[in-house]
């Protein structure tokens, strides 16, 4: 006779989390995109009209033509569209989309595309905002859009409810990505932070990274961060603004050791600029009068990379 | 007065006198003779700036004759109301229908290839109820009504293209000024994309160079750019009314890189910054100079 005591233990730690994965899908390897928007509906009144669409890299052209090329670079993946019709009223109808990045901070990036610093913001997914005709969020690696058709207005709580019921089919996700705490310094403008994929400032070498507005001392201009994989890879970054700046800028001050090395000049498409090179960081501070007051914006960029690589 | 004045005053004179009753009609014949480039017609109605801005370029018979089988092409691209500015102005299309109508025009026909759901884009852009009213035959794009054109353009050798459009005695495009993600803007040319089949995106890995193959190969006879709104953001879809800007234009001509390149500036922008504009003013499509264009400014 076997000794089965060690056995259904097992067993039923496996049944638990087999349990566990399928009452939240979300949860469960493979999550099929499809199933993240609501199969029937969202609210008593709102229903879903024909069925979930889906698109990938080669058809997104087809639901967003003019528009998929923003998507690619956050290495877009997947998509699943769903119109809910109003029973009440067939002309109205919330034009649900939900598209699958390569990360939380691809995610993010094409979701800070779209946010304005003004807009109203709800408690969903990781951030999100509703106006009167849209609502988006994003959640884990997930950008999901709303859109009212037929009005051009919707209650707020309408919206909140299909966007409730998409967040609860998603991956939890641990908020926003990481790398935008460097440039949460005093200055910040909140809800100002954009992740560009490529070509930051338009400049081809300075292939990704985060911009922001900042104000200080009644002063506004916009700082970034570059995050390369090595320091070698931020040197040559650097090098290559700073081989930029002498054929096109002007009063180019060049200081610093070859750990970090820190630029000051008039560059031809941003006025003034203090960019500086740390480290695998590359920070800077762009369309700025006076320079004091930004070296002091860079030294907390600086300090918050320095706390970073610490911890 | 000078020459231009003195001639026009001449000959309209004498043929007043000679013909009586024909005088309008003569006036506006010869504005069209002295080649205006541009019309841009600001006021407070879409029907009534449309007008005037073709009556600036010397009225629609100028442009549509008796039994004509006219194709008139608006943006109807996406699932949203006028407001949102993403589709022409309902408006500016059913007026410039019945002008064609009152020229005698046989048909008119009012199409685009849509984005998404056709059945919910030509209802809510509000083109489907106003170009039927006045007489428009609107129909959802056929797949079976391309054919593949031999276009041998810079980037496209050869492309299926709506036959409808291009058996057309006159095809008049009337897109809306807007924001684009990828061509910043989209103006007359790019909405030519509209009588394009097959896969379009891919037209987007040569963007420029396509519009300019394709703008060569329809040439409208009119384009009427829709600036009543303009989406100033988040385009080519928009949904948000905090992008639109009002604006109360219609822009009319016949050369699509003039009317781009003017639609540019109504973005703060330069024609000069538009790479379409750009290949299409180096391939001799139309000038982007605007210094070099008599652009005629109406207030109605």
């Amino acid at each position: 006779m076997h000794n089965n005591s060690h056995i259904r233990p097992s067993f039923l730690f496996i049944f638990l989390i087999i349990i566990m994965a399928l009452s939240n899908p979300a949860h469960a390897a493979g999550l099929s995109i499809k199933d993240i928007l609501p199969g029937k509906g969202f609210a008593e009144n709102w229903v879903i009209e024909e069925k979930v669409k889906l698109y990938d890299k080669d058809t997104l052209f087809d639901h967003i033509n003019g528009e998929a090329e923003l998507y690619f670079p956050y290495g877009f993946d997947a998509m699943a569209t769903a119109s809910y019709v109003n029973k009440q009223n067939p002309d109205l109808s919330i034009v649900a989309d939900v598209y699958r990045m390569a990360s939380v901070l691809d995610a993010f990036g094409i979701y800070s595309n779209y946010r304005k610093t003004n807009n109203l913001w709800v408690a969903i997914g990781a951030e999100g905002f509703v106006s009167s005709s849209q609502l988006m969020f994003y959640q884990d690696r997930y950008f999901v859009r709303l859109q009212i058709s037929g009005a051009t207005s919707l209650e707020k709580d309408i919206f909140l409810a299909c966007a409730r019921a998409i967040s609860g089919n998603l991956p939890a996700g641990s908020g926003p990505p990481k790398e935008l705490e460097i440039l949460k310094i005093p200055a910040l403008v909140q809800k100002s932070e954009r992740y560009l994929a490529q070509s930051l400032l338009g400049y081809v070498f300075f292939r990704k990274g985060i911009i922001a507005d900042a104000a200080a001392q009644d002063e506004k201009m916009q700082i970034f961060v570059i995050h390369e994989d090595t320091q070698a890879a931020a040197r040559k970054t650097f090098d290559q603004y700073h081989s930029y700046l002498q054929a096109e800028g002007q009063g180019i001050q060049m200081t610093g050791n070859p750990a970090c090395m820190q630029v000051i000049a008039v560059d031809p498409l941003y006025g003034g600029v203090l960019v500086e090179q740390s480290g695998r960081y590359i920070i800077g501070a762009v369309r700025i009068k006076n320079t004091s007051i930004a070296k002091q914006l860079i030294d907390e960029l600086h300090r918050r990379i320095s706390a970073d690589a610490g911890r | 007065m000078d020459r231009r004045d003195f001639l026009k005053t001449t000959i309209v004179t004498g043929i007043t006198l000679a013909i009586p009753g024909n005088a309008s009609f003569l006036i506006k014949a010869l504005e069209a003779a002295e080649k205006t480039d541009l019309v841009v017609a600001h006021g407070l109605t879409p029907a009534g700036i449309t007008k005037a801005a073709i009556d600036g370029l010397g009225g629609i018979r100028a442009f549509i004759s008796r039994g004509d089988i006219v194709v008139v092409k608006p943006n109807i691209g996406w699932d949203r109301l006028p407001e949102y500015a993403a589709t022409t102005n309902p408006e500016v299309v059913s007026t410039v229908v019945a002008l064609c109508y009152e020229a005698g025009a046989k048909q008119v026909k009012v199409f685009d290839h849509s984005v998404v759901d056709p059945r919910r884009c030509y209802k809510q852009s509000g083109i489907s109820v106003a170009a039927t009213a006045v007489g428009g035959i609107v129909s959802y794009i056929d797949d079976r009504k391309f054919r593949d054109v031999k276009l041998s353009g810079v980037a496209l050798k050869s492309w299926p293209l709506y036959t409808e459009a291009i058996e057309a005695d006159k095809f008049i495009n009337i897109p809306i000024a807007k924001t684009h993600g990828l061509s910043t803007l989209t103006l007359g040319m790019k909405n030519l994309m509209g009588i394009m089949g097959s896969s379009r995106g891919r037209i987007h890995q040569r963007i420029d160079g396509s519009l300019v193959d394709i703008a060569m190969a329809i040439k409208p006879t009119l384009i009427i750019l829709d600036a009543v709104r303009i989406l100033t953001a988040n385009g080519p879809q928009g949904g948000d009314l905090s992008d639109v800007k009002q604006l109360n234009i219609v822009v009319a001509g016949r050369d699509q890189v003039a009317v781009d390149a003017f639609g540019a500036t109504l973005f703060a922008l330069k024609g000069a910054t538009l790479g379409y504009v750009v290949a299409g003013h180096k391939a001799g499509l139309g000038t982007m100079d605007l210094s070099k264009l008599r652009i005629k400014k109406i207030n109605v």
